[in-house]
């Protein structure tokens, strides 16, 4: 029960604003493509969070901010580092150093309290292996994958996180990642009406880490299962299995079509309908 | 029946009138002095409560109750100012009377239970309002966010039993949860959060020792 307007505000707003940005960028010289790639991703979802959570809380004397929290500053400071790609480092080498980085930012900052307190230093080690596993293995598909394929792939993934957390007792964690399934919504229009669209590192970094975010947040704070925590990462990746096909892919379409994008689709609803079952249905996990 | 006869009976059940007054736990006194002992107590969480209520959708109170309080009350009943008290509270014991409304509210929309599993008041000043009540300034702690507040504690009143030596404490605070950083559902749930406290406490130490 989010109220009409604050769904105006935190969802449709921030991911017109995505829509429009990118539009914009596709005028662009590569480096400030993928530079306002993360800018319009991150930025739109930041936007989206202060409209549905308020102001992340910076850590101080009198406040210590929660995982969700930091997970904003975190996606922030990714959308800064996709400025990065206007100097002359190679895209290659930025993404290189931003995902570890990032990753570990995301999950020390997230989970240092609680591991503290609970002595789960191993969970935050894991976590951190696994989200940056699977966020080079996305980047890799979702690089060489034109048109609608990535974002329509990715925004089921989105709605999967979203629904999944709904159904874990917490609406605000759904809906800061439908805020990013909104942008991808955008993402995939335009996709369509430009079939050489891509994602680029710049807002795959802020996808990756939205997803993890919210994904981690609901396993370690709410009641996310652990099976569907694992079906969610599955869902991002499972799309770039079309690419193993290789050379065939281009005989039913080439990557950028619509076919490819909608195998892709499919691929990414299997896992992501089994996490969102899984997590409605509470009982014993499966791990 | 003669006065020889009654003698016995009478001497028998003004015995066991003795005996049963004296083993009869003693009642908080009437006239007793009005503040309870000076010295430290433990707070009892068998019989402390922690409540809060809040509007749901402007339209009814929606209840909770926390069954894990703990803490420490200091009584210097000869300077007031130097008592103290100090209140933890389990959140994740949060019970408002629903499972699934329970994993909502201690979930991250709201207290966020795993990740800040206690809140806390620790007093700085304690004022001496009136007889047996008393304005307690502390700072309160919850969902990781620190803020001074202010409880009026009134006694509910003291005893001397078996149990120990007890005092019990009552208090009611309003807190805006958004202050908190509890901003999620404003439309659905009310801003304002009346917490009632009523502790009691069984002496450790008497002031004396």
């Amino acid at each position: 029960m989010l109220g009409l307007l604050r769904i105006a505000l935190g969802i449709f707003g921030p991911a017109l604003f995505c829509g429009l940005l990118l539009t914009g960028a596709q005028r662009a010289g590569a480096g400030a493509r993928t530079a306002l790639s993360g800018v319009a991703f991150g930025t739109a979802w930041f936007a989206a969070y202060v409209a549905l959570a308020g102001t992340p809380a910076w850590p101080s004397a009198e406040k210590i901010p929660a995982a969700r929290d930091w997970l904003a500053w975190v996606v922030l400071l990714a959308a800064l580092a996709s400025l990065l790609h206007l100097t002359r480092i190679p895209a290659r080498m930025l993404a290189a150093i931003t995902r570890p980085v990032l990753s570990a930012a995301l999950v020390v900052l997230s989970l240092r309290t609680w591991a503290e307190r609970s002595g789960s230093w191993a969970t935050l080690g894991l976590s951190f292996l696994v989200i940056l596993s699977a966020w080079t293995a996305a980047d890799r598909w979702i690089a060489r994958a034109d048109g609608p394929r990535a974002p329509l792939a990715l925004l089921v993934a989105a709605i999967g996180v979203s629904l999944a957390n709904h159904l874990a007792h917490s609406a605000l964690l759904g809906a800061i990642a439908g805020a990013l399934a909104a942008s991808l919504a955008a993402s995939t229009i335009l996709a369509a009406l430009v079939p050489s669209f891509r994602l680029l590192s710049g807002a795959r970094a802020v996808i990756a880490l939205v997803l993890a975010g919210c994904v981690l947040d609901g396993l370690v704070f709410s009641d996310l299962p652990l099976a569907s925590a694992l079906l969610l990462t599955g869902a991002v990746l499972a799309p770039g299995l079309l690419d193993l096909r290789g050379a065939r892919s281009e005989g039913i379409g080439g990557r950028g079509s619509w076919k490819n994008a909608l195998l892709g689709a499919a691929l990414a609803f299997v896992p992501t309908a089994l996490a969102v079952w899984i997590a409605w249905t509470p009982g014993e996990d499966l791990f | 029946m003669n006065a020889r006869r009654a003698l016995p009976i009478l001497g028998f059940l003004s015995a066991v009138t003795v005996c049963l007054a004296l083993a009869r736990p003693q009642a908080p006194t009437k006239g007793a002095p009005p503040a309870a002992a000076a010295g430290s107590y433990q707070v009892d969480p068998v019989h402390s409560t922690v409540i809060y209520r809040i509007k749901h959708l402007n339209t009814s109170w929606s209840y909770g109750r926390f069954d894990k309080i703990s803490g420490t009350v200091a009584i210097d009943t000869a300077k007031p100012e130097k008592s103290s008290v100090s209140v933890e509270i389990d959140v994740g014991s949060l019970d408002t009377g629903n499972k699934k409304r329970d994993s909502d509210v201690k979930g991250p929309d709201f207290f966020d239970a795993v990740q800040f599993p206690t809140a806390t008041f620790a007093s700085k000043t304690v004022k001496k309002t009136a007889e047996g009540k008393y304005s307690v300034s502390g700072e309160f702690n919850l969902h990781g966010v620190k803020k001074p507040l202010t409880v009026d504690f009134e006694e509910i009143g003291h005893s001397d039993t078996k149990m120990g030596v007890r005092a019990g404490y009552y208090g009611v605070f309003v807190i805006k949860r958004s202050d908190f950083g509890m901003k999620v559902m404003p439309d659905a749930v009310g801003d304002d959060v009346q917490v009632t406290v009523s502790i009691e406490g069984t002496q450790t130490e008497s002031a004396g020792k």
